[in-house]
Parts: structure tokens; C-alpha cells; sequence
């Protein structure tokens, strides 16, 4: 379902970054852990298609992520893969639920209202849909921004640090919502972080070595 | 959720800055136009007014004034001529139409013309109402006369001296018998009569000049075709008499050949002078034209500006909307459409602000046009629309797109990751 083959990212012409090979199935969730600065936040922009790998080769659902380009590979990564950002990343310009059909139309996909209430009332914000970002808690900003990564049923869910600004109660919260959603959906969670509790809610780990 | 709704909610979530450069747009937009419409007004006002008249023939003076006082009717008259000299020159075989003026008088601020029927023929204008007139003291008014309160079969006295506020010459009461339509040239702001109106009044008003020697100068000059004549009224057909004097007359050549040697013809042989409106109306609009010029730099300037503005708006904006951008990226969305997002902002504005421009240009136009007085000269409009519009129309694209072209660039090229992970 998704799989890494031999990575390799060069930042500059000398810095180089071997990546070890992932393979994970349908429905199987994983965290991606290491210190800072070990490439974590490197492999999830590989995963998604935002960097090109230098190297080696990215499959997601059994398509090649290298094979395509530009508009392909844009809509590709709107139908197919939910991001959820460090810094979550809403529009603050648009509501609550243009944030989530913003990431329908993005993707190509038909604008549907109903699901994306839908999708907000599984993340218990469904009263929150006509507010704007800024009028939101930092707790619902982050439901939000889960609620836009799944609203089209991705296959491929990435979170980069989800529970690195959170309180203990909060965090569990989080990697609760994040794995119920992604098992909803039967997609493959990568989380990538350095949060020693999300150990507790993923089993399966990957460990990153520091900086080659 | 469409291109639309996503480039206009950053428009609505910062109101301020937005507005701020719409009002800058606006206003340049405003200037220009305001200033194409006015400076085409009174070009085509001019135009209008001197159409047909091929020369004028008055009193030695400047030619400027002699065309400002009989055919726009704005100046004070180089003086008078006699009648026999004058129409002599009107039986010249080089002249198709003769109209003699005889100016003098006013009331309410309105001239008081004596004239032939021919000069309403010219003019083309119709009758509202009520008749020409055919005997003495007979009067047929504009339809900006009438507008300012005259009516059919009303009489008024006639004022002397060209501007309001001078003697009135109230034993010899003036009766409106008709009323013209409007014809959009300065036959609106005119009080038509007979010749032997006038000559009638400054007849009995000679007899008694002693009471009023103290006239400005100024009037002193087309002060009177009937200098020491005695007042012949009722003589309808004394229009051509040898003996009296006129102000000017408006001449119409027999062919454009009469061009090249009648005005000459008149300057050297006679005592007169002959003025080419159209060439008067030349140098007067050349002369308006310098500080139209230095307008339409400064209206220039501000639509710079505004355009400067409005660039570093959205330059800046981009600054901000780099993340939200790259977020639409990670969504899914193509760079064109990203680039298309910022474009319709930026479009969205400029046309905004160019429809405003104009909107406030005729507005202020009109407001102009209404609230001027009318008797001044040219009444401006602001309902016309002018082809040279047009091209005004075209600037929000110009000034939009110039201004989304860097910002746009950048979105285009802007690589995703690094502005996420840079946040």
C-alpha cells in the first residue's frame, strides 16, 4: 500500500540523506520517530509528493509517485493523501467548512458539503463550521485540521509533530482521533514526531538515525 | 467552493488594506475620466456652436474676443459696425449666408440678440412653443432661458449691458412669443429678436444717455446700433437700413475657395475685421489644452499610483498568502490554479476599482453640470459615455495582471516544502 524503495535526498550538491525503506499495508499505522533535524519532516514530504526524491522511489495505492508530474501529481496527492501540518495550516481567510471543501475542489474532486459537515461532526466540531480559523481553540484548530486531511478519504495519512504543541490529555486526544479516522478510512497513518507519548497509541515504529 | 469564492475571501478578510487600494484606484480612474468628459464637452460645445460659421465681420479688435462675443457668446463685443459697410460685404458673390447680431442687452443674465430668423434656421432650432417673432419687441427665447423661469407670453425688460445688474430699460417691455427646444448649442442661452428691437431701445435709450453715462466701458462698445438714429418702430423691414449699425455678422462661404481670400479681402479693405471661428477655437483650445495636459500627467500620476499600489498590496499579501497557497498545493491544487487564484484577486480589484472610477467621474460630472451656473457657458453632462472610454476599460486588466505577475511567479515557482516546514 505504500512503500519507500532505497531514498536518497540530496539538500545541496555535498548533503545527502539516505532514508531507510518503508513498507506498510492497508490500515496499518506507524510512527516515524527521531530527534530533530533526523529527516522525518524530509520522508513525509517525500511520501507526499511536495519533494522529489533524488533517488530511490515512493509508491502509494501501487502508483509510482515519481512517474508523474504538475497537475497529475497535484491531484493525486489532493485525492489520495491527507497532510496533517505542525502548524495545522488552516486558511484563516475562509470558514471552518471552506477550509474542507477548499480540499474537495483542490483535489478535483465534487464539492459535498454534507460529507464535509460530516466529516467534521466525527471530530465533534460540527457546531464550529461557519467560524473562522483564528476564532477557533488551539484543540479545535487541530480537530479541524485533521477533519480537512480526511475529508476525502485519503488512503495515505501523514502528520508531522500532531502532539508537539498539546498537553497530555490533549495529545492522547489527538493520536485517538488520528487513528480512528485513518482506521474509518482504512488508510495507512504515518506519523512522524518526537513525542515520547504517542508511543503508547502506535506500535509499529520507525527509528531515524541522526543527521547523516 | 470554487476559484472565485477563494481568491475573494482574502479581499473580505483585509477590508482595510483592500479598501484602501480600491479608493487609490478609484481615484485615478475618476480623474481621467472626469477629465476626457469634460474636455470633450466643451471641445463638441465649441465645435457645435461655430458649425457653419466660416467667418465673422465686427469691429477691429482681437479676433478671439470678436469670436468669443458673437458665436459663443461669452465675451463682451469689440464694438459695432455700420449696417451699409456690413452688408455690403454680405452681397459679396463669395457669401452664401449673412446673419447680422446686434448685441446690447440681457436679462437674468441671458443675452438679448437682435437677429434674423435666419440664426434659428442655422441652429436648427425648433419651436417648443408659440411662434417667431414678426414685429418689434417680439422675442423668442432657449430652452435654458425658459428653464430659468421665462414663459410664453410673458413680458420682461431688457437689462442694459451684457451681464446681469445694469440699467433696465423698463418702458420698453419685451413679450416672449415663443419658446425653442433645446438644441444643445448656445442658441439655448439666447433671447432672439428683431433687429429693430434693439435699435428701438437704444433710440429712446439715447435720448436720455445723459442719465447713465456712468456705464461700465465695457458695455460702452456694443452699446448701440442706433446712435443719434430716431426710433422707427413697427418698421419690420429696415433689417438692411444703410444706416444703422450692427455688432457682427455671421458669415457662411458660397464655396471653401472664399476661404483663401474673403477674410484677407475684409482686414484690408474695409475698416472691419474678419475673424475665422474655427481657427480662434484652435488656439483657444490650445491654449485650455495646456492645463487639460498638465491634469492628465497629474491623473497619471495617481493611476501609477494606484497601480504601484495596488502591486505592492499584493506583493505583500503574497508574503502572507505564500503558506495559504502553498496549503491549496498540498490539497491538491495545480499551480495554474494557484496562479489563477491570485490573478482573479488581483483583477477582481482593479475592475472594482476602475467601475468605481468611472461611476464617480460621471457622477461628479453631472454634479458639476447641475450645480454650475448654466448661463457660464458649457453645460456638462455626466449621462454621456464616451467612446474614449473604452480604452479605460481595458486598464484593470493591464494594472491587474502587471501587478499579479511577480507575486504570481513566485506562487508558481515557490517550492511547497520549504515553505511549510520554513513556517
Amino acid at each position: 500500500m505504500f512503500a519507500t524503495h532505497s531514498l536518497q535526498f540530496r539538500y545541496s550538491p555535498s548533503a545527502a540523506l539516505s532514508l531507510p525503506d518503508v513498507h506498510l499495508a492497508s490500515g496499518e499505522h506507524c510512527l516515524l520517530l527521531g530527534p530533530s533535524g533526523c529527516g522525518k519532516t524530509t520522508l513525509l514530504h517525500l511520501a507526499a509528493g511536495l519533494l522529489r526524491p533524488s533517488d530511490g522511489a515512493v509508491v502509494v495505492g501501487g502508483t509510482d509517485l515519481g512517474g508523474m508530474r504538475g497537475t497529475a501529481l497535484d491531484h493525486f496527492r489532493g485525492r489520495n493523501i491527507g497532510i496533517v501540518f505542525q502548524r495545522l495550516h488552516l486558511i484563516p481567510s475562509l470558514t471552518v467548512l471552506q477550509n474542507l471543501t477548499s480540499a474537495q475542489y483542490c483535489a478535483g474532486l465534487e464539492v459535498d458539503e454534507a460529507a464535509a459537515r460530516a466529516a467534521l461532526s466525527r471530530l465533534g466540531i460540527g457546531n464550529k463550521a461557519s467560524a473562522l480559523p483564528g476564532q477557533l481553540s488551539q484543540g479545535q484548530a487541530q480537530r479541524a485540521s485533521i477533519a480537512r486531511a480526511i475529508v476525502n478519504r485519503p488512503q495515505l495519512i501523514l502528520a508531522d509533530e500532531p502532539t508537539s504543541s498539546l498537553d497530555d490529555g490533549n495529545a492522547m486526544l489527538v493520536l485517538d482521533l488520528l487513528v480512528e479516522q485513518a482506521r474509518q478510512c482504512q488508510a495507512v497513518l504515518l506519523i512522524a514526531t518526537h513525542d515520547a507519548r504517542t508511543k503508547y497509541a502506535v506500535d509499529r515504529r520507525i527509528e531515524l538515525g541522526a543527521a547523516a | 467552493m470554487n476559484l472565485l469564492t477563494l481568491s475573494l475571501a482574502d479581499v473580505r478578510h483585509r477590508k482595510l488594506a483592500n479598501s484602501l487600494h480600491l479608493i487609490l484606484l478609484t481615484l485615478g480612474v475618476a480623474i481621467i475620466t472626469a477629465l476626457l468628459l469634460i474636455s470633450s464637452e466643451i471641445g463638441g460645445r465649441l465645435e457645435r456652436d461655430a458649425e457653419g460659421i466660416d467667418m465673422v465681420i465686427g469691429a477691429k479688435g482681437s479676433p478671439l474676443q470678436l469670436i468669443l462675443s458673437t458665436v459663443y457668446h461669452l465675451d463682451i463685443p469689440t464694438g459695432n459696425i455700420p449696417l451699409d459697410e456690413a452688408s455690403r460685404w454680405a452681397k459679396n458673390p463669395m457669401v452664401a449666408q449673412a446673419i447680422p447680431l446686434s448685441l446690447g442687452d440681457n436679462t437674468k443674465g441671458f443675452r438679448i440678440v437682435g437677429t434674423t430668423t435666419d440664426l434659428v434656421q442655422h441652429y436648427q432650432g425648433r419651436l417648443r412653443g408659440g411662434r417667431l417673432w414678426q414685429r418689434p419687441m417680439e422675442a423668442v427665447i432657449g430652452s435654458e432661458v425658459a428653464r430659468a423661469g421665462l414663459k410664453l407670453d410673458q413680458p420682461f425688460v431688457g437689462v442694459h449691458c451684457l451681464s446681469a445688474g445694469g440699467h433696465a430699460h423698463a418702458d420698453h417691455p419685451y413679450q416672449v412669443v415663443g419658446v425653442l427646444e433645446p438644441t444643445g448649442t448656445v442658441l439655448d442661452r439666447l433671447i432672439l429678436t428683431s433687429l429693430d428691437s434693439v435699435w428701438e431701445i437704444h433710440a429712446q435709450h439715447h435720448h436720455d444717455a445723459d442719465d447713465h453715462d456712468e456705464d461700465a466701458a465695457e458695455d460702452h462698445a456694443a452699446d448701440h446700433g442706433a446712435e443719434g438714429e430716431p426710433a422707427m418702430p413697427g418698421d419690420a423691414g429696415a433689417a438692411y437700413d444703410p444706416s444703422r449699425e450692427i455688432t457682427a455678422l455671421l458669415i457662411q462661404y458660397r464655396s471653401p475657395l472664399a476661404a483663401i481670400s474673403l477674410p484677407r479681402m475684409v482686414n484690408s479693405q474695409s475698416k472691419l475685421q474678419a475673424a475665422v471661428p474655427a481657427f480662434e477655437t484652435a488656439r483657444l483650445l490650445q491654449l485650455l489644452g495646456l492645463g487639460f495636459d498638465t491634469l492628465r500627467a497629474l491623473a497619471g500620476v495617481l493611476i501609477v499610483t494606484a497601480a504601484l499600489s495596488a502591486f505592492i498590496a499584493l506583493y505583500n499579501a503574497m508574503e502572507t498568502r505564500q503558506y495559504d497557497l502553498a496549503v491549496l498545493r498540498c490539497l491538491g491544487a495545480s499551480r495554474g490554479r494557484v496562479v489563477a487564484i491570485l490573478w482573479i484577486q488581483a483583477i477582481a480589484l482593479s475592475t472594482a476599482g476602475t467601475l468605481l472610477g468611472l461611476l464617480l467621474a460621471h457622477a461628479a460630472v453631472e454634479a458639476i453640470g447641475r450645480l454650475a451656473n448654466t448661463a457660464r457657458g458649457v453645460d456638462l453632462s455626466g449621462l454621456v459615455v464616451l467612446p474614449a472610454e473604452l480604452p479605460i476599460l481595458l486598464l484593470p486588466l493591464l494594472v491587474g495582471s502587471v501587478a499579479a505577475l511577480i507575486p504570481a511567479w513566485r506562487a508558481y515557482r515557490s517550492d511547497i516544502a520549504a515553505t511549510l516546514s520554513g513556517a
